[in-house]
């Protein structure tokens, strides 16, 4: 078979390889080497994606679809539109920067801990590109367990309680997506997203929907609370915090940039694609958790004394505004909020490495423990200030477009939204530059002296980072374009009008239009 | 198809300087950094005459790559020249490239020459982006970037905690005014399709003037304004500004006085159009500008530090350009836009000349008791230059600051009527403040102290003022050299004096028979159909201007015959005045308690709920606690299910496998039923 149709199985299985050959070899020298060079050729691999789709076509795009479980129409069904390519890319990316963290030699990590990190890229990878709800549920369930146990072993002091929240909370979202993927199947027949998407969606503009609205509802919220636990959106972040700052580093960097991503990327492409309607109808009170986590969590994050949890609010923050930019469903709105899971996953990424950085010489994430740290590492300094001004949404850098987008997006439709949504531009740099004095400025205390300046892997890691922000902040058009027809379905103005402007209208229509249990059911 | 004018090269060039420093600064010495930086920005200031030089005339559009292609937004880095840009291109080059090389001077003896030099470029490609953008979003993105630099050179010396503070402070006030003009910059997407300047503004000119504060260029006006509010510190945004003289003092100059604060003038020239159809938005333009004149002027009468009163004056002149574009007459606030930039900066390079020759000493009053027989004796060429740069802020007549304020304040008297001529009163009372401090500034800073003076006169009360510190600006104290008697600075440093100095007394001339406002006219009103040319009323005769003009000179005089009586005849007065009114002199000395206005009533309790409700309350307590609830109760229920919860993580695995087969298990039952 040509590349074309089995490059995302590549993805996932590289890998997965590199993850049992590494269990069996069972050596950290020959892991901290190997497992760099397995996720260096993911990326590249994986930098096909958005090089050969073709955005005028759009739609689902390197499709492999197989038989896995015929008996219940459950399939091994891989494809990625705009919205799952840059994920894969951007997962792709963010295990090469936590591979390149972790593989200095003084670090002590066993072979272990590089095989679940490979381990974990492969799912991952499997849930941004699954096109069955089976194997994205497996490959969901999956991704958690790695993530458990590599904060567990390797994590700070108050590891295994982290791990557990983390386990147990995510686990607890997971069981309502269990339910609600099971009496869809129960509903239509099947478990393929491109057949339920055909059914649900793009039907239900026609009032021939094989779903109640409120089964539709019920859906919607069973698969909404896992992601927005995952994702976190207020006030499902009860295990952030703690997870992000007992997380090692290098897992850190994959928490906050890739798996918050797992919960927003199932929003997008189950929650609004598969339930327009209901996305629609329960916009009002996701919009408004969405805004209370972006003042929410950039005013705790404004008083936080430890890095790791500044970064975990801060993200809280950003993390709600995409949020709004996909309840608002604005074409603008939708790009932006794509564009800033891409570029927020690039940026948390970029501060983990700051952490990390920062941890590896001063062992502490206290902001009390330092200041002054732009004496003894000038250089360290520069590209902590570009990263920070990335976060901040400083224009030129990437963080601008997407929250830019995102707040004009959501501004056509919402004025009021978009406004206080704009707040987070102020609580942003309040945080951010507080955070950069306490670390940078002042007077370097003895210990803080003390600290090496950076090193060639480290520069040149945080180098590629700084230039990828700068690129990807004037270079939009590039990594806007395969989004554009993804975002199109996702903002259809005609679903917005008939679900908003009539609310009580368009919904009996379709609603009664049929009988639950019949459908697709049928035709299986 | 016009000539290519390479417009894109005036601001390329700094940004090769800024990059150049930046990864080779660290390389090579301080001499070929200072060259670098000083040489770019040379080339820079050379492009735009010759920019200038090759300009036809008309409007000229130089399309560039998209920035933004999304749906219906459409944004390049297109860059635009009419003779507004034109004119802030030369002045920000101009002045600019001044500073530069006074700065090669004034900093020799500091650390993080080429980190200087680089940042000193980064602020002029930013700036000249500002000024030369074609579209409000690349306006934008000038605008966040000179406030970025702003921030990180305000914080130069950051070992300093109080350089620190001043630039957060400096970027989230800024922040707060982009949050406004941010939602200006939506609403006019969502009114006009574009960002574009020509679009916007010909869509714009086709809407009935509004009156009202509903419509909708009103409410783009107002949001726009509170950008400008921000970047230009006006009130009540304006408590930036004073800390930001923590930065070195020729960043003071450039920024904080010639280019960057003047910003939010050039963004409501920009959008005439749009102040053209409010009038509601222009009035409060001219109330702010007017209130700011007379309240940071009031401010300016008390300060000590010699740069806090030079930021106090900023703040006030600023105000002049808000009147006068409050009144339609952009013409004019650009035209003191200019002057300004002239006087200012000469203003601050010789206030840093003064601090340079006194070691870093900042305290007016402590300067002349450390300089025996006058500063001037020591100084002839910053002094000089000092007394043309305060009669040309003063409106002595002559002088370029002269014209362009006489020329506001006539403006003002003719647009307004009746009651809303106490804007024009308030203007007329800011210029009699401004001719009074700046020469109690001069009389106290240069000359001897007159005999029987109090050492620290008109400061009864003897609490020295914050920010009044020794070596407060001069860079880190233990690098300051330490020499007994003050000295004049060497010519890299004058030379830029001598040339402000030029430009400071002639500046003027250029408007001589409003050429400067023709010139300047087809900006505000770049539709053919709008009036090119806005006629003066009738009732503003030649006897009535000349009427004004007196007044505003006897004004001017009258502030410099006060300083001249309280600060070199008298000068137990000063004392004995503030004695007689102690609770007024302690307001206005402690700039009527702005700063802990705002930490009281804002910042404190934000902190406080933040931390205490927030954080501790709602988070540690409700969403963690309800978390420790959730757990708390599973493990209550059972003892098996609590072996599960609190045992091996490995066990999670084979509870994903029950899952599985539940899962399994349930749809065969569906399957086979």
């Amino acid at each position: 078979m040509n590349l074309h149709n089995t490059i995302l199985t590549w993805l996932l299985l590289i890998p997965l390889a590199a993850s049992l050959l590494i269990f069996l070899v069972r050596s950290a020298a020959f892991a901290r080497v190997f497992s760099l060079l397995a996720s260096l050729a993911v990326f590249a691999l994986s930098l096909y994606l958005p090089w050969r789709y073709n955005s005028s076509l759009g739609g689902m795009q390197f499709r492999q679809r197989l038989r896995w479980i015929p008996a219940f129409h459950i399939h091994y069904s891989l494809g990625v539109d705009g919205l799952g390519l840059w994920m894969a890319v951007l997962t792709a990316l963010l295990f090469v920067i936590a591979l390149w963290l972790a593989c200095r030699r003084s670090s002590s990590y066993s072979h272990g801990f590089f095989a679940l990190l490979l381990l974990l890229e492969a799912a991952m990878l499997g849930v941004f590109s699954s096109l069955d709800l089976i194997l994205f549920y497996f490959c969901w369930e999956f991704s958690l367990v790695p993530m458990a146990l590599l904060i567990g072993i390797w994590g700070g002091p108050a590891r295994r309680r982290a791990a557990v929240r983390f386990f147990l909370y995510t686990m607890l979202g997971s069981v309502f997506m269990l339910a609600a993927i099971l009496w869809l199947y129960h509903l239509t027949g099947s478990f393929g997203w491109q057949t339920l998407h055909r059914e649900l969606a793009l039907r239900s503009s026609t009032l021939a929907s094989p779903l109640a609205s409120s089964a539709a509802l019920w859906l919607f919220l069973g698969f909404f609370i896992a992601f927005a636990i995952k994702t976190p959106v207020f006030p499902f972040h009860g295990w952030q915090p703690e997870a992000y700052s007992e997380a090692p580093d290098e897992a850190a960097v994959v928490l906050a940039g890739g798996m918050s991503k797992m919960g927003l990327f199932g929003m997008l492409r189950y929650c609004v694609l598969l339930f327009p309607f209901a996305a629609r109808q329960l916009a009002t009170p996701i919009l408004v958790l969405g805004l209370i986590g972006i003042v929410y969590g950039g005013l705790v994050a404004y008083v936080q004394t430890g890095m790791k949890k500044l970064v975990a609010y801060s993200s809280l923050s950003h993390l709600g505004l995409i949020v709004v930019g996909i309840f608002t469903f604005t074409q603008l709105g939708a790009e932006g909020a794509i564009y800033q899971m891409l570029s927020h996953g690039i940026i948390a990424a970029g501060l983990f490495c700051l952490i990390g950085i920062l941890w590896q010489r001063r062992q502490s994430c206290e902001l009390a423990d330092y200041g002054g740290v732009a004496v003894s590492m000038p250089v360290f300094a520069g590209f902590f200030i570009v990263i920070m001004l990335a976060a901040a949404g400083l224009p030129l850098l990437n963080g601008f477009v997407g929250e830019f987008l995102i707040l004009l997006g959501s501004f056509l439709a919402r004025h009021g939204v978009a406004a206080i949504a704009a707040t987070g531009v102020i609580l942003s740099v309040m945080y951010l530059l507080r955070w950069t004095r306490a670390t940078l400025w002042g007077e370097p205390s003895a210990a803080v002296q003390k600290m090496p300046g950076l090193g060639f892997r480290e520069g040149l890691l945080l180098a590629m980072l700084a230039v990828l922000m700068l690129v990807m902040g004037v270079a939009s058009p590039w990594f806007l374009r395969p989004i554009a027809p993804v975002a199109g379905e996702l903002s259809q103005t005609s679903l917005t009008a008939t679900a908003l402007r009539r609310p009580s209208a368009s919904p009996a229509g379709w609603v009664e239009a049929r009988a639950p249990r019949r459908g697709m059911r049928g035709g299986r | 198809m016009p000539i290519n004018l390479h417009l894109w090269l005036v601001p390329g060039l700094c940004l090769a300087g800024f990059l150049l420093n930046l990864v080779f600064g660290r390389l090579w010495g301080k001499s070929i950094a200072g060259a670098v930086g000083v040489g770019f920005s040379g080339l820079a200031l050379l492009a735009a005459l010759w920019v200038a030089h090759r300009w036809s005339g008309a409007p000229y559009i130089e399309p560039h790559a998209t920035w933004f292609l999304a749906g219906p937004l459409r944004v390049s880095f297109g860059l635009f020249l009419d003779p507004l840009s034109l004119l802030m291109m030369l002045i920000v080059t101009g002045v600019g490239f001044l500073i530069h090389l006074y700065s090669l001077g004034y900093m020799s003896e500091e650390g993080g020459f080429y980190r200087y030099f680089s940042l000193l470029n980064l602020f002029l490609f930013f700036m000249l982006t500002l000024v030369l953008a074609g579209n409000y979003l690349l306006l934008f993105a000038g605008w966040e970037g000179v406030g970025f630099a702003s921030y990180i050179l305000i914080g130069f010396f950051f070992r300093r905690d109080a350089a620190a503070r001043a630039g957060i402070k400096a970027f989230v006030v800024n922040r707060i005014g982009d949050f406004g003009f941010l939602l200006g910059l939506f609403l006019i997407f969502a009114r006009f399709g574009s960002f574009n300047y020509q679009t916007v503004f010909a869509r714009a000119a086709t809407l009935p003037v509004e009156s009202g504060w509903h419509g909708p260029l009103t409410v783009i006006a107002l949001l726009l304004l509170v950008g400008a509010l921000g970047k230009s510190a006006q009130l009540p945004l304006y408590i930036w500004l004073p800390d930001a003289m923590e930065g070195p003092t020729p960043v003071s100059a450039l920024i904080h006085a010639a280019t960057m604060v003047t910003a939010g003038v050039y963004m409501i020239a920009r959008s005439a159009v749009i102040y053209d159809h409010s009038p509601a938005a222009r009035s409060l333009v001219l109330a702010i500008g007017a209130l700011t004149a007379i309240f940071a002027a009031s401010i300016g009468v008390l300060q000590r530090d010699i740069k806090r009163i030079l930021a106090y004056s900023t703040i006030s002149q600023i105000g002049y350009m808000f009147m006068a574009c409050g009144v339609a007459a952009y013409g004019a606030g650009v035209f003191h836009l200019m002057t300004h930039a002239f006087f200012k900066a000469l203003l601050f390079l010789g206030a840093g000349s003064v601090i340079h020759a006194m070691h870093g000493e900042q305290d007016i009053f402590r300067i002349r008791s450390l300089a025996p027989g006058g500063l001037k004796r020591y100084a002839p060429i910053t002094f000089w230059t000092f007394v043309i740069a305060t009669c040309a802020i003063s409106g002595i007549p002559g002088f370029s600051g002269y014209f362009s304020k006489d020329l506001i304040l006539e403006r003002v008297f003719a647009a307004t009527s009746g009651a809303g001529r106490i804007w024009w009163a308030l203007g007329l009372v800011a210029a009699f403040l401004t001719a009074f401090y700046m020469f109690r500034a001069l009389f106290v800073t240069f000359f001897p102290a007159p005999a029987g003076a109090p050492e620290s006169a008109a400061h009864p009360t003897g609490q020295e003022p914050a920010g009044a510190a020794a070596a407060g600006g001069h860079g880190n104290p233990e690098n300051a050299p330490r020499h007994a008697l003050p000295h004049e600075s060497p010519a890299v440093m004058t030379i830029p004096l001598l040339g402000l100095a030029v430009l400071a007394a002639l500046g003027g001339y250029l408007n001589w028979g409003d050429r400067l406002l023709h010139f300047l006219a087809p900006a505000f009103s770049p539709t053919p159909n709008a009036v090119a040319y806005r006629p003066l009323p009738p009732f503003l005769t030649a006897g009535v201007q000349h009427a004004l003009m007196a007044l505003t000179i006897a004004v001017a005089l009258g502030g410099l015959l006060l300083a001249w009586v309280l600060y070199r005849r008298r000068p137990r007065a000063a004392a004995q005045w503030a004695e007689a009114v102690p609770g007024l002199y302690r307001l206005v000395f402690n700039k009527y308690w702005v700063d802990e206005f705002f930490d009281a009533v804002l910042i404190t309790p934000l902190r406080a709920i933040s931390h205490w409700v927030l954080w501790r309350g709602v988070d540690d307590g409700l969403i963690a606690g309800s978390l420790r609830g959730i757990g708390g109760g599973l493990l209550k229920t059972s003892d098996g299910l609590r072996r599960q919860i609190s045992g091996s993580l490995r066990s999670y695995a084979a509870w994903i496998a029950a899952g599985a087969c539940a899962a399994v298990i349930y749809m065969g039952w569906l399957t086979l039923r």
